[in-house]
């Protein structure tokens, strides 16, 4: 039975969403519940550091100043001194000062530097020889291949130096121990530990009473003091899969919704047989949520069970390809399933009593009449509010236009957003308009067939409309998602590439260029200027269309003769002027700061500070939206170590490699490539959901033509028997799929386009869009070619039964 | 209000000056009749003589454009659509041409959808009377695909007498059928007018189904032109030819 293949279309789709939105949960939860793994802090009760997070009051538009919170990507230290008190708090053994800095090894292996004490922690335990007792004297792993008594270059923040192995430790992660006096001077930060770990059996309330405004970790979240960088990340991923679990439901309503409104035009005349023998409107109403909610339940079920596989799926892919740091965990309950299966339902329910109210417009006179014709006309309600979702399409439009950054990106969501569900609701107008112009074009190619097909698809306008919106809902979302992310990478990289002076680049093959390594470049003769540079995250109150966001920023430090290797394309103020505590400011994020003004922000490790603002700039993309000097950056990191130095003059640096280890020199565009490679790797998250939404379109869309197509079979054989050959009648399928996939695509391709003009312009200032031709043929040939599958594979099988029509 | 009372006790269905326009076109022009209770009334006419229209306003389906339309006294012009669909379903049983069972329930759900539409259940007894009387006893949990087209009548027919409705309105009800099969169908019509005193209203344009009536009412363009007693098959279409 027909209906019964609808039933399956619904199920699959339901479940599909289900899949996409409890996946999407399953990241949320991983989320909120991940910390970084406890490797060195095991033995520890509690490790007590600086605030791992920045909180502020920022203005918001019309309502109370609203307390938001950012965490800080780098470790916030703490004074040695707060030990003292820790140490007074009753159960506490004792209170080890921990520091941690990167060091290279001269095998090129880069390991963690600590002072011996930090070894009790875990607890490590020496495997062979004993603690370092000399200022030369160091402890390293086994697994870092050295033997006891023989001489080891280690290189920190200078030089590699000689150290004799002291002695040895056998597990835990790759290590070097030297006494606390060397690794406090080591570290760059002497009076100032990166955690105070807690030994002994002390209260919880107790030693935070005893450590104000510090915070006390224990349990799992004592990973997070030894490695900020999972919980620097969950922001972000709440965030992603939030807003990717809203897509997924917002697609779920178009695609659902359409096979719902497919299936109430089908049983029009059972519908009407109802009200006809007494069924008042609410009834049949009732009748239709009742039955979408038995294939609902199940399916959402189904496929909230399913999600918990997919989402473990897209966890372990982002893991593989380092988008999420090592160590953020995955957390699977039965939460996310639960949550997507409601979720789900009440989307259903929702496109069922939307859908249903068409119920309440047939006639029970209909059941009389021997054929169901085609409503015509479009109900008002469906008009208007297809007209106010376009208008909120379009203000957001204007919106765009007047927002830069983050603001632009939002309200470009809202954009493509509004626009496709003003096509759901405009959708046989769409029809009407594509079929008009199309429909002239297929009698052109074919005079008998192609009238056939434009008298067919104008006639179901109402339904050729419901086809219309998830073709052009699949063309405009992959559109938009792959091309806002394609320009981005394309803008970062012109920005990036006319922004750069520098004529060759020295980078780290380790955890990073000690200080020496600039002024040892800039000593080589040729060279005009050495311009090292250190990226971090600040944290700032970033002011746009009256209200302000609290925002973790990149930033970078850059060393005093910016200006001759870097260009960012200042608007206003002198790069020069970058010095002591100054900043200069992408036009992205300036807000109405000016130069002159005060702009106060977070540094890597939380330091507040005021800094006068010396430069506008324009390339943001290219160079990140905060630049500082470099000397407060170092002064403010977990390591003091720079990330590159840019390079003016084409001298040999043969000599500076050579003499510290793990350096090398690259071409402007090899380190270019590398920056649009790691871009790249930033969108594989959302490249991953992409894909699966857009897969779900895919089939909701194939289900809902196929079915389409397989209830015409009467019709088809009607024409059959008055005469149409075969080939006729497929032919004229043929131009009609032509006919609404090409308007479906075309309507898909225009919200695109706009959106995607409207992003290049706020976001990237470029005048277009950055589309790869070779995805743009993909998406339009994967969503043409599968629809069209879908029409004419069910058409083929219906006429090769030779069916003769038969009234059921 | 005495004239009412008499209408209620005399009429199961009353028109009164009813007019139904579509744009320009006159479906139904001032038609003034009483359905007599108990009475098996058949309304005939040519194609676009307005029976379908008149089928429909009669019923409740459909609201005329002027006029008034009482059924059991009520009048359904003030009445909103869901307390219609209530009237409808108390008062008033249908049988169509084609399309007449939900093709999902079996036998015994499509005749007792009425009574399950309005909450309550039907009476065993009268159940099985019914379903006796159209000759269905042994094809209860058979689906509508399962029937032949003459035994899907039937099945509309008891349906439409499970509510012991004011009124059944049959519309074409054999128009699908073979000559012997309709025969049957409009023996228990016939029947259902004779041991219930069931009021029937038989529209249809053949002779031969006219013929079972009391009495036969003749539509041309909208008005009501003649009407025959104790119609014979030959008088009606006698009359027919003239039309």
């Amino acid at each position: 039975m027909k209906s019964r293949g609808i039933s399956a279309g619904i199920f699959v789709a339901l479940a599909f969403a289900a899949v996409l939105v409890g996946a999407c949960g399953v990241l949320l939860e991983s989320a909120l519940r991940a910390h970084a793994p406890v490797e060195r802090s095991g033995a520890a009760a509690a490790v007590v550091t600086g605030p791992q997070s920045v909180e502020s009051r920022v203005k918001r538009l019309g309502e109370e100043p609203e307390k938001q919170s950012r965490p800080l990507t780098e470790r916030a230290p703490v004074p040695v001194a707060a030990a003292a008190r820790l140490r007074a708090v009753p159960g506490v053994s004792d209170v080890v000062a921990d520091v941690s800095f990167p060091v290279l090894l001269s095998s090129g292996r880069p390991v963690t530097g600590h002072g011996w004490e930090s070894a009790a922690l875990r607890p490590y335990k020496l495997s062979a020889g004993r603690a370092p007792q000399a200022p030369d004297e160091v402890v390293l792993s086994r697994s870092t291949g050295a033997e006891p008594g023989t001489v080891v270059r280690v290189q920190a923040d200078g030089t590699p130096r000689p150290y004799r192995v002291s002695g040895l430790v056998a597990d835990g992660p790759a290590t070097a121990f030297f006494t606390t006096a060397t690794a406090a001077a080591m570290s760059g930060h002497p009076g100032r530990a990166d955690a105070l770990a807690v030994l002994g059996d002390p209260d919880e309330d107790a030693l935070r009473e005893a450590a104000p405004g510090l915070t006390v970790a224990t349990g799992a979240a004592r990973g997070d003091a030894e490695d900020p960088a999972v919980a620097a990340a969950r922001p972000d991923i709440v965030e992603l899969s939030a807003s990717f679990g809203g897509i997924a439901v917002m697609t779920a309503l178009v695609v659902v919704g359409g096979l719902i409104v497919l299936s109430v035009r089908e049983r029009a005349r059972e519908f009407a047989l109802l009200r006809a023998v007494g069924a008042t409107p609410g009834q049949v109403r009732g009748r239709l949520v009742r039955e979408t909610l038995r294939v609902g339940a199940p399916a959402a079920l189904t496929g909230g069970v399913l999600s918990l596989a997919l989402g473990a799926a897209m966890h372990a892919a982002m893991i593989r390809e380092g988008v999420l740091p090592d160590g953020f965990g995955l957390s699977l309950s039965p939460l996310p399933a639960l949550a997507a299966a409601a979720v789900t339902l009440l989307a259903a329910t929702a496109t069922a009593l939307l859908a249903s109210l068409r119920v309440s417009r047939i006639r029970p006179v209909e059941a009389l009449g021997e054929a169901a014709a085609e409503p015509a006309g479009l109900p008002r309600w469906r008009v208007v509010t297809g007209v106010v979702f376009l208008i909120i399409g379009l203000n957001a439009l204007g919106f765009s236009a007047g927002a830069t950054g983050p603001t632009a990106n939002a309200s470009i969501g809202g954009l493509v957003i509004s626009l496709i569900v003003a096509t759901a609701f405009l959708g046989p107008l769409v029809a009407r308009a594509g079929n008009r112009v199309l429909g002239r074009a297929a009698r052109t190619v074919s005079p008998v067939a192609g009238r056939m097909a434009q008298h067919a698809a104008g006639a179901a306008a109402l339904r050729a409309g419901s086809l219309i919106t998830p073709v052009a809902l699949a063309v405009a979302f992959a559109g938009v998602q792959l091309f806002a992310q394609s320009t981005v990478v394309h803008a970062t990289r012109v920005q990036a590439a006319d922004g750069t002076r520098a004529d060759q680049i020295v980078v780290a093959a380790g955890p990073g260029l000690p200080r020496g390594v600039a002024d040892a470049v800039r000593r080589v003769p040729g060279v005009m200027a050495a311009t090292p540079v250190k990226r971090t995250t600040v944290v700032m109150p970033v002011k746009e269309l009256g209200e302000q966001d609290l925002r973790s920023l990149n930033a970078r430090g850059i060393g005093p003769d910016a200006a001759a290797t870097l260009d960012p394309d200042v608007s206003a103020g002198r790069l020069g002027d970058l010095r002591g505590g100054t900043v200069a400011l992408s036009r992205d994020v300036a807000g109405g700061l000016d130069t002159g003004d005060t702009a106060p922000l977070w540094l890597g490790d939380g330091t507040r500070v005021d800094a006068r603002v010396v430069a506008i700039y324009d390339r943001g993309l290219g160079f990140g939206d905060v630049l500082l000097p470099r000397d407060l950056v170092a002064a403010h990191s977990s390591s003091p170590l720079d990330d590159h130095i840019l390079v003016r003059g084409h001298a040999d640096l043969g000599a500076v490699t050579a003499a510290y280890a793990g350096t090398r020199v690259v071409s402007p565009g090899a380190y270019q490539a590398d920056l649009s490679r790691e871009i790249r790797l930033q969108g594989f998250a959302s490249h991953l959901i992409v894909a699966a939404i857009t897969g779900f379109i895919v089939i909701g869309l194939a289900t809902t033509l196929a079915l389409a197509t397989a209830a015409r079979r009467r019709e088809f054989a009607l024409l059959r028997l008055v005469g149409a050959t075969r080939r006729q009648v497929l032919r004229m399928l043929r131009l009609e799929a032509a006919i609404v996939l090409g308007t479906g695509v075309a309507a898909g391709a225009l919200i695109a386009a706009v959106t995607l003009l409207a992003f290049a312009a706020a976001v990237t200032g470029l005048p277009l869009p950055s589309v790869p031709p070779l995805t743009c043929a993909a998406i339009l040939l994967g969503v043409a070619g599968s629809g069209s599958a879908a029409i004419l594979l069910p058409v083929r099988a219906v006429l090769r039964r030779r069916t003769s029509p038969t009234p059921s | 209000m005495t004239t009412m009372t008499a209408q209620a006790t005399t009429e199961a269905v009353g028109l009164d000056a009813v007019t139904k326009t579509y744009g320009a076109v006159r479906a139904l022009d001032g038609i003034t009749w009483a359905v007599p209770r108990g009475g098996f009334t058949a309304v005939m006419g040519p194609s676009g003589s307005g029976k379908s229209t008149f089928l429909h306003c009669a019923s409740g389906l459909d609201r005329p454009t002027e006029g008034t339309v009482r059924v059991g006294g009520v009048d359904l012009g003030p009445l909103a659509e869901a307390k219609r669909t209530r009237l409808r379903r108390e008062r008033i049983g249908f049988v169509f041409q084609a399309f007449n069972l939900i093709p999902s329930m079996d036998v015994e759900q499509n005749i007792t959808l009425p009574l399950r539409l309005g909450g309550t259940e039907a009476d065993p007894a009268w159940l099985a009377e019914v379903i006796g009387r159209v000759g269905l006893a042994d094809r209860r949990t058979h689906r509508p695909s399962e029937l032949s087209g003459g035994q899907q009548q039937r099945a509309a027919l008891a349906r439409a007498l499970i509510t012991r409705p004011e009124v059944v309105f049959a519309d074409e009800p054999t128009g699908a059928l073979d000559p012997r099969t309709a025969r049957g169908v409009l023996r228990m019509l016939r029947e259902a007018a004779d041991l219930t005193g069931q009021t029937i209203v038989l529209v249809t344009h053949d002779p031969m189904a006219a013929a079972w009536a009391d009495s036969v009412v003749f539509l041309s363009r909208g008005r009501i032109v003649d009407e025959l007693a104790a119609p014979t098959a030959s008088a009606v279409m006698a009359r027919w030819e003239t039309l």
